[in-house]
This record gives structure tokens, sequence and C-alpha cells, in this order.
């Protein structure tokens, strides 16, 4: 089932002297097992949108409706809502409060009424999806290193069994192989598990590797929203904005400016990868003939 | 849920209140919840009520911010009302079961009440007109005189600039992680106390440990700044008492006596 934002405006501190207007009119449709990526400047209102998708914020002006329920009423089952709609907040690890991983993996369900062991088990489950063995269960998650601490965390929201999931910027601070491990991880959970990816980001290559349709927010507007490919195409615009393009994508654009017959559309190192070795093989072919 | 804690908040505007040395809006608090305690009639409590609200009036702060800071504290208020409404002795007024209301406990716990009211209007308008850090600056060059009989002046303040810093920090932090919580299901609103209480190791944990992780990297700074303490340390800012601390001082004298001599000069 999809979730549905309909013109949807929000203001923080309204009729302060601080009031900032984060979301202006948004609009959008976000379908079952798609793959988003959510991109925009600092105080573009992305954390503000995720946290209407399940219910943390109510709307003020405009609806919500995450399958077929208005989140805008008043009576809406929020816990119903929650474990529709998974939510990773940046620095997630920050949430960490148990004495043991598995107990700790264990709050969401237990939150939504499973019994201790279904609940475990549910942990058990998900802390195998983000890739941590069960040697980790019973120590503290203290006691982790920075990105396994993240992937516990993240685990958390998954025992709940979302049917979407939104990540607040996961990858952020993350070494360059705890980055690559949890995103291989979001792209075969959205695989097996038929699970919706919302991936907020600053990193292009992240929305790059994992999205195929990107959003790109400003000003509390969204701005551009397309297919990965395409929205990357407009690199002028989002270098305007104070965003960018992958590395790579920008690589090809230079080649392609010096006359190099690649084509432009890559966003992944590895494509560019295929189509400069493409363009290499041929030119070699050339000179032997 | 924190928007009603107004203590330790700074609303910045100017206005001759803002204007004022930090030292004088100090001394005068203080003067004032001396004399707080000092008044016992309705007449000098309509001078110190009036008092406050003049200098609400000029410090440009919205009243309904000040009203709004009373709510954490309505339950102390109804709660001492009520206990002195009962607990004192007097002309009966009516009486629920063993209890006996009387007339004497009516007056009393409403000066309690406007007590309670009028100190922590004052407390609050002086941390919404002063800034935290010129606030403890205030402090610290207060304390000054103290630190020969062996008061860490400069210690306190630095602590005390430390504290109401963070508490905005700790405050977001805390919101942050509910908000994260609640998101894995987690219910603060509903239940009896204890399920209630039970409910906020989720919310405490990561808090204590976030602040012990800031508190660590804090000190870190400082010493990778060469901080140690208040020796030879000299300001940016130095502190001015000019003509509108004599007259914000003449005027609070004024009130002061007026309250003492109400008290004890008429015989």
């Amino acid at each position: 089932m999809p979730v549905i934002v309909e013109s949807l405006s929000y203001v923080y501190n309204k009729n302060s002297p601080f009031e900032v207007k984060a979301l202006d009119d948004v609009s959008l449709e976000i379908g079952d097992n798609e793959a988003i990526g959510l991109i925009g400047p600092t105080g573009s209102g992305k954390s503000t949108l995720v946290q209407h998708l399940n219910g943390l914020i109510r709307p003020q002006t405009g609806r919500v409706i995450v399958d077929g329920t208005d989140l805008s009423q008043k009576k809406v089952d929020m816990k119903k809502v929650r474990r529709r709609v998974g939510l990773v907040f940046q620095y997630p690890e920050y949430q960490l409060f148990e004495e043991t991983v598995l107990q700790d993996v264990a709050f969401g369900p237990k939150n939504l009424g499973y019994s201790q062991e279904e609940a475990e088990q549910r942990a058990k489950d998900a802390l195998l999806a983000v890739g941590l063995s069960s040697s980790v269960h019973m120590r503290s998650p203290f006691d982790l290193s920075g990105g396994q601490m993240r992937r516990v965390a993240i685990a958390g929201v998954l025992a709940m069994g979302p049917a979407i999931l939104v990540l607040d910027e996961p990858t952020a601070g993350l070494d360059p192989r705890g980055r690559d491990d949890l995103l291989r991880h979001l792209s075969s959970l959205r695989a097996e598990k038929q699970m919706t990816v919302v991936l907020v980001s600053h990193s292009m290559e992240d929305v790059a590797k994992v999205a195929e349709r990107v959003l790109v927010m400003q000003r509390g507007r969204i701005a551009k929203d397309g297919p990965t490919r395409e929205v990357f195409q407009a690199s002028e615009e989002l270098e305007a904005m104070g965003l960018g393009v992958p590395a790579v994508t920008r690589l090809m654009k230079r080649l392609g400016e010096k006359g190099k017959p690649v084509s432009q559309n890559a966003i992944t190192v590895e494509e560019a990868a295929e189509q400069i070795a493409r363009v290499l093989r041929a030119g070699e072919g050339e000179q032997h003939v | 849920m924190f928007r009603s804690v107004i203590i330790g908040q700074y609303y910045p505007v100017e206005s001759p209140v803002h204007a004022l040395d930090p030292r004088t809006k100090i001394l005068i608090t203080f003067a004032f919840i001396v004399v707080l305690f000092v008044a016992n009639n309705p007449a000098m409590y309509a001078v110190l009520a009036g008092f406050t609200l003049c200098s609400v009036a000029l410090s440009k702060v919205p009243p309904r911010l000040i009203i709004r800071g009373l709510r954490p504290i309505l339950f102390i208020l109804v709660f001492t009302l009520t206990l002195h409404l009962f607990m004192t002795q007097g002309e009966e007024l009516f009486r629920i079961g063993p209890l006996v209301a009387s007339k004497e406990g009516v007056v009393q716990g409403v000066y309690i009440a406007v007590r309670l009211i009028l100190l922590l209007f004052t407390t609050s308008l002086l941390t919404l007109t002063t800034s935290p850090i010129s606030l403890t600056d205030g402090l610290e060059s207060l304390m000054k005189p103290f630190s020969r009989v062996g008061v860490p002046a400069h210690e306190l303040a630095m602590m005390m600039t430390i504290a109401l810093r963070f508490i905005p920090t700790l405050m977001e932090e805390a919101e942050r992680v509910m908000k994260a919580q609640m998101a894995r299901g987690a219910d603060f609103e509903s239940g009896h106390i204890l399920q209630r209480a039970k409910s906020l190791v989720p919310l405490l944990v990561p808090l204590f440990v976030s602040a012990f992780r800031r508190a660590d990297d804090l000190a870190m700074a400082m010493e990778a700044r060469c901080y140690r303490g208040g020796e030879n340390r000299t300001r940016m800012k130095q502190l001015h008492a000019g003509q509108r601390d004599v007259v914000a001082g003449a005027a609070t004298l004024l009130v002061v006596s007026l309250v003492v001599f109400m008290r004890w000069g008429v015989r």
C-alpha cells in the first residue's frame, strides 16, 4: 500500500518570532517496493517531511495517508502506523539503552505487543539482516564499534517489520567499508522483503547506489522528482542548490567535453569503469588495425 | 513537551531591562526576593506586584511567555494552597469530613501562592532579559570579593555558564531521543505512574550517555585551548554600570524601604 502526501505544509514555532516554514505545499506518492533517495541542502525540510511519514509530526495543513489511514485525523492508531513505516534517525546509535544488543533490538517488537520469545526471534532475524552474527547478541551495545552500533540501531527498527524503511543519513560518520556494507544490506533487504526504502542523504554516491528514484527538496518544496539517472543529468541545477552529482558523473561529463565518446549517464563507479573500458578497448582496436 | 520550561531561556529583544548591568539585575532580584518574604499584608503585596508588573512591561517580554512558565509549578501552587486552607487554625469556612477549611487558611494560602508567583515571575524575568553569558559574568563579578575567603568564584561561574549553555542542547537531544524511541513504538504518555517511570529508561539512558560524552569532549576542547581557570583572565566585554542602573537601583531601594516601612514603621 502506498504513502500519499497531499499539499503538506508545516511551520515551526508558529506565531512566534522564531517562526520557520519547513514544508511548503509538498505533494508526493511513494509506491510499493520503491527505492527513493531524498536529497536537499540543510534546512530544506527533509527531516520534517520524513517525520510526517510515521506520524511523529502531525500535519498542520494538508494530509498524509499511510495504507489508507489519514494521519491528520484525531483518532489514529499510531503504533500501527509506526509498525508500517520504520524511521531510523540520524546517528541512531545514540538511542541505544539496553544491557544487551538482543534486548535493545527487541524493544520495538515488544512495544508492538509481541511476546518475549517472538520479540527475540524478530530481533535475531533483524540482526542477521544487517549482517551481525549471533556473537554480538549478549554483548553490551556500548562496547561495539561505531559501525556495529549503527547497524544494531537500524536492526531495532527493522525488527518491527516495517513495509517502508526511512533512513535519515544512515552512512554519516561511517568508514568506507561500513558504508558499503550498510548500503549493500539495504539493497538486499529491499529485494528480499519487498520493502520500500527511502534514503535521506547528502552523499550523492550513496543515493546513486541505492535509489531508483530521486526527490530533491529545496526551501520546503519538492524541486525535482524523477528517475535517479535523469535527476543527476541536471548537474548545474543541482550544484546551484548547493548539492552536486556523484563524482563519477562529473568525470564522465568532463570526458564527454573533451570529446571522448563515453555515455554521460553513468552514476556509479562500476558503470563509469565499464564505459571507460569500452572506449579504451575501442581505441586499442583502432591502433592495431 | 519542554516548551513550558522557561527558566534559563533568554528572550532577545532590546529594552531598558535588557540593557541593565547584569549585576544590577541580580542584586535587584535578590533584594526583591528578600522583601517578598517580609511582606505580610495585601498592600505590601500590591506594591511588590506593581513593581514586578512594571518590570515586565518595561522588558518587552510578552507576558504570555512569563505566564506560561507558571505551568510546571501549577501543582506546587495548588498543593500549598490546599495545605494552607486546611491546616491553618481559625474561623471555620466549610468542612470536608475531618478537614476544616478556615478563613485564615484562605488568606494564608493566597499569600503563599502570590509569593510563589511573584518569585517565579522575577526570577524568570532575570533570565529572560539577561543572556546566560552576561548573567554568569555578573555573578562572577559579584562573588569576586568572597574569593579571598576561599570561594572559587570563577569556577562556580564557569560551571553555571556551562550548565546554562547546555540546557537547550540537552532538551533538543531529549526530544530527538524521545522521537527515536517513539518511532520504535515507545509510549511515554499512557499507563500508571510506575509504567511511566519505567518508560523513561529508554530516554534517560541515552541522554546520560550523551551528556557524559559531551562533558568529556568539552573538557578536552577546553584543555586543548589551554584553559586553566580564572587567574589573570581578562575580558573582551567589561561590565559597566551606568545611569540607568542607578535609576533602577533607586527604584528598587524605594520599593524595598516602602515595604519595610509598611511592615515595621507604622505603629
